[in-house]
């Protein structure tokens, strides 16, 4: 990870100090047959985005997610859908823009 | 509570260095108010009733590292008032109790019911361990983050291994993250598969199937290599031959773990199975002389953290079966001080370094603040008269469960009386 220029962070708490962005990724559970995790619930205790950990953050920071999300593991509910604090649903919408130009772009190649 | 004080004690309190003839003041509240030479007779108020203990020995309470309890489940082989009386009366007032019960310690819920009756029904301190695995299946790791929050002390599968080498990676990696000791019974199912006792002319003797010792020594190999690049909190339970006092002693010096040893392992070996004696029948089983030399010897060089009674209550129906339909372990809560007492007196090891390994090395492992004597902690010590003679008799045991591994053994050293929170709740 440091060869990538990432600061990681196992205290959420910490990580999150100070960001301006707090972008949560979705928990591929499909891909997790042989148990990283113990369960559900503890993985959104400790890793999953809420308003506690979230004060850690700056006051004005945004959350994104490239969703689909999972409500109550990665992202508690109410933040998801914070119109003041969340852009997810413009992220997604504008995901989908992104996503046509650059096929575009390189069909047209 | 009065307050109530002793003389004329030798009092060895490994945590605070103290090794000295003295006394001790246990204040009002069952907390300790003072300890060592300073308290003597010229300076302690003369209308009290002052306790001359005459040179018998006070310790602090013991802290054992591994004990299995019969509740929830198994409650005719021991629950947890049966396992208080036993303990205290031998000098043991904190123990860890193993998750190996039915159902399973692996979840939130069943820590609440366990606590509750850890503190309604037990006179000591109990501080329960939760199974590294779900059900002790080994194949899918429990909540360490929620069941530390609600006072698991430390994870492990008690009898069982963790066999999966990319398991246990993964359970020292959340571990790591979340701060929690691990304990592992070190055994590789393959290498140890049907074995009975150790490998060696005794199993080829009686013609049982045979543990040997690499399966211990590859297990923990195994997992001191996974520890040098996840250093969590580590420890293995028991060590049993000496072999694996060799890899440690290797090993400490690149990686940071703890170790224990199992008073059977350090005072029997596998002669004492004679014909087929099932009580006797142990995990990990009892091996050569030379190994039990080598595990004194690892105590001595300090490369062995703790002792541990192992204590393993069977009921006799369970006990009294062919060798291989028996069940494993033996009880020993009770008999744990006297018989480690028994390599002060043949001269194996330091009273102190007994002691250490039996107070303040599992309270530092495990994080608490018990095994000491320290002023305005509370007053959990026993007294003991060190060279008091004494047979061991199964029916005289107080633990529900009779399978002692030492019957009949003849004992030098005994526990008069055993304080909780100051307060006298075992007396000879």
């Amino acid at each position: 990870m440091k060869k990538f220029g990432v600061n990681a962070f196992t205290d959420m708490k910490k990580g999150l100090k100070d960001c301006d962005i707090v972008m949560m990724l979705r928990l591929q559970n499909e891909r997790m047959s042989s148990s990283y995790l113990s369960s559900n619930r503890e993985y959104y205790e400790y890793y999953g985005l809420t308003p506690d950990k979230l004060e850690h953050a700056k006051s004005d920071a945004l959350i994104m997610h490239p969703g689909p999300m999972n409500r109550g593991i990665e992202i508690d509910t109410i933040l998801a859908d914070d119109i003041n604090k969340s852009v997810i649903k413009e992220q997604v919408e504008l995901g989908v823009a992104v996503r046509m130009a650059c096929l575009k772009i390189f069909c047209l190649k | 509570m009065k307050k109530q004080y002793f003389i004329n004690a030798n009092i060895i309190d490994p945590h605070n260095s103290i090794n000295e003839v003295g006394g001790l003041i246990i204040d009002e509240s069952g907390k300790i108010e003072a300890v060592g030479k300073k308290v003597n007779t010229n300076n302690l108020p003369i209308r009290e009733k002052i306790i001359d203990l005459k040179g018998k020995y006070i310790f602090p309470g013991l802290v054992d590292m591994r004990v299995f309890v019969g509740e929830p489940g198994y409650e005719y082989k021991e629950n947890f008032r049966t396992l208080s009386e036993a303990a205290l009366s031998g000098g043991v007032t904190s123990v860890v109790t193993m998750p190996n019960t039915d159902p399973v310690i692996d979840n939130v819920s069943i820590v609440d019911f366990l606590k509750r009756r850890g503190r309604d029904k037990s006179k000591i301190n109990i501080f329960p361990c939760a199974s590294l695995t779900k059900n002790i299946e080994g194949t899918n790791m429990t909540e360490f983050g929620l069941l530390q929050n609600k006072g698991i002390i430390a994870f492990t599968d008690g009898i069982k291994t963790i066999q999966n080498p990319r398991l246990m990676s993964r359970i020292m990696n959340s571990a790591k993250d979340l701060g929690c000791l691990i304990m592992q019974h070190a055994e590789d199912y393959e290498l140890a598969k049907n074995g009975m006792i150790n490998s060696g002319i005794i199993a080829t003797k009686l013609g049982l199937s045979s543990i040997p010792e690499i399966a211990e020594r590859i297990l923990i190999e195994r997992d001191l290599t996974l520890l040098e690049k996840v250093k969590c909190r580590y420890h293995i339970s028991q060590l049993s031959s000496q072999k694996s006092v060799e890899v440690i002693k290797y090993r400490k010096k690149v990686v940071k773990f703890t170790s224990g040893v199992s008073i059977n392992n350090l005072s029997l070996n596998e002669n004492d199975i004679g014909d087929f004696r099932t009580f006797l029948k142990l995990s990990p089983p009892l091996r050569r002389e030379e190994d039990r030399i080598a595990l004194v010897q690892g105590l001595k060089d300090g490369l062995i953290d703790v002792i541990v009674s192992d204590h393993k209550p069977e009921d006799e129906e369970s006990k009294r079966l062919t060798f291989s339909q028996a069940a494993t372990g033996a009880s020993g809560i009770e008999t744990l001080l006297s018989l480690s007492l028994e390599l002060y007196h043949n001269d194996s090891l330091k009273l102190e370094t007994i002691i250490k390994s039996l107070t303040s090395n599992p309270a530092k492992i495990l994080k608490i603040d018990k095994g000491n004597l320290s002023i305005g902690n509370d007053a959990d010590l026993c007294i003991v008269d060190i060279d008091k003679p004494w047979i061991v008799k199964k029916d005289k045991l107080i633990s529900k469960s009779k399978n002692t591994s030492i019957e009949d053994k003849k004992l030098q050293g005994k526990v008069i009386n055993t304080f909780v929170k100051g307060k006298e709740l075992f007396k000879l």
